[in-house]
């Protein structure tokens, strides 16, 4: 209804327009003035009326949006959505923590096998270097140290063969 | 004449129109309620629905947070156990290599270290295995193995020879290399 108002308005003003024109070429003295001034103001007042029609329509369409919003349904909607993500979270979270104790666990078995190890390679070091004393008065004072180093690298190394292979050297050929 | 006979004519399309109009509302004003009511009637019910969803979901989750917090206790005890069994067997080979030192008292350490550190890796395949098939034979293959070192130290406290080398865990040793190599 409005807008059936505001094209009449345009209508109107645009025929205003058109006999203004005419009567300008009719050269009829001060009307043509008058009836354009007035098809101006009926111009103008369709485009506000326009102008107030869509900001009310804007209005009425963000009340409806809010209204819609704050529904029941959209309530629920957005709580069984919320309840469905954390259940969700819920289940990477597991996972997460899952994988968590179990490379926690199998830290600590590499700690114990790491500990196992040195303690079984300081023992080694030990026999290795008790060898070496008892070669002392059989080699010379350079081979001996060298040995010495050899077994003391070996050792911070942590290289077992090469431990292995120096002891079995010192018994054959010493 | 003629243009207030147009407009009386339009002024009439206009009154037909609105009595049309008014027609069809009184017309249809029952199905029109109708169908306000059945709408208002379905979203009730559909708000209800997703009432009973989120209530539904909440047990749900409260569900799902006893039964992970149970596994996850049931993950850490057997975590525990796994590193205390894992211990046990850590000390049982540390025993076995004193066994097999005091047996041979002239046994080279780097000899005593071998039989060791074969066992711990025997152990550790069988600890790091997935299939249980392979595990048992693992599982096999190391308790084979102690059982020789065992066999090999108390025969040698019960021989008179003191300078001979546990030949038998030393050619398991060997066997069980080849084995893998071939593999």
């Amino acid at each position: 209804m409005i807008i059936r108002i505001a094209l009449l308005l345009l209508a109107g003003a645009f025929i205003m327009m058109a006999s203004a024109d005419l009567m300008t070429e009719l050269t009829l003295p001060y009307l043509p003035d008058f009836i354009t001034q007035l098809g101006l103001g009926l111009l103008l007042s369709a485009f506000a009326l326009l102008i107030i029609m869509g900001l009310f329509a804007l209005g009425t369409h963000i009340i409806q949006t809010v209204m819609t919003y704050c529904s029941a349904v959209q309530r629920n909607q957005r709580r069984a959505l919320f309840i469905q993500n954390k259940q969700a979270q819920l289940k990477q979270l597991f996972y997460y923590r899952a994988g968590r104790i179990s490379y926690v666990h199998e830290r600590t078995r590499q700690q114990l096998i790491y500990n196992n190890n040195y303690q079984h390679l300081s023992e080694l070091f030990t026999a290795i270097n008790q060898d070496l004393n008892a070669l002392k008065p059989r080699v010379s004072r350079e081979t001996l140290k060298q040995l010495q180093q050899e077994n003391r690298y070996y050792y911070q190394q942590q290289d077992s063969a090469a431990l292995i292979q120096l002891q079995q050297k010192i018994r054959h050929d010493y | 004449m003629t243009i207030k006979h147009w407009v009386l004519q339009a002024v009439d399309l206009l009154h037909t129109l609105k009595d049309e109009k008014l027609h069809w509302q009184t017309d249809n004003q029952a199905r029109q309620l109708q169908l306000k009511h059945a709408r208002i009637l379905a979203e009730n019910q559909l708000a209800d629905e997703l009432k009973k969803k989120s209530l539904q979901l909440e047990h749900d989750i409260s569900l799902l947070q006893t039964q992970q917090s149970t596994e996850l206790a049931l993950l850490k005890i057997k975590c525990k156990q796994d590193i205390k069994d894992y211990q046990q067997y850590l000390i049982a080979l540390d025993k076995l290599k004193d066994s097999i030192k005091n047996s041979y008292k002239q046994l080279p350490e780097a000899v005593a270290f071998t039989i060791h550190h074969h066992a711990k890796q025997l152990l550790n395949r069988m600890w790091e295995e997935e299939n249980f098939e392979d595990k048992m034979r693992h599982e096999m293959q190391l308790i084979q193995f102690m059982t020789t070192v065992h066999e090999d130290a108390s025969a040698m406290l019960q021989s008179d020879t003191q300078d001979k080398l546990p030949e038998k865990t030393l050619g398991l040793i060997t066997a069980i290399k080849l084995t893998t190599e071939i593999r």
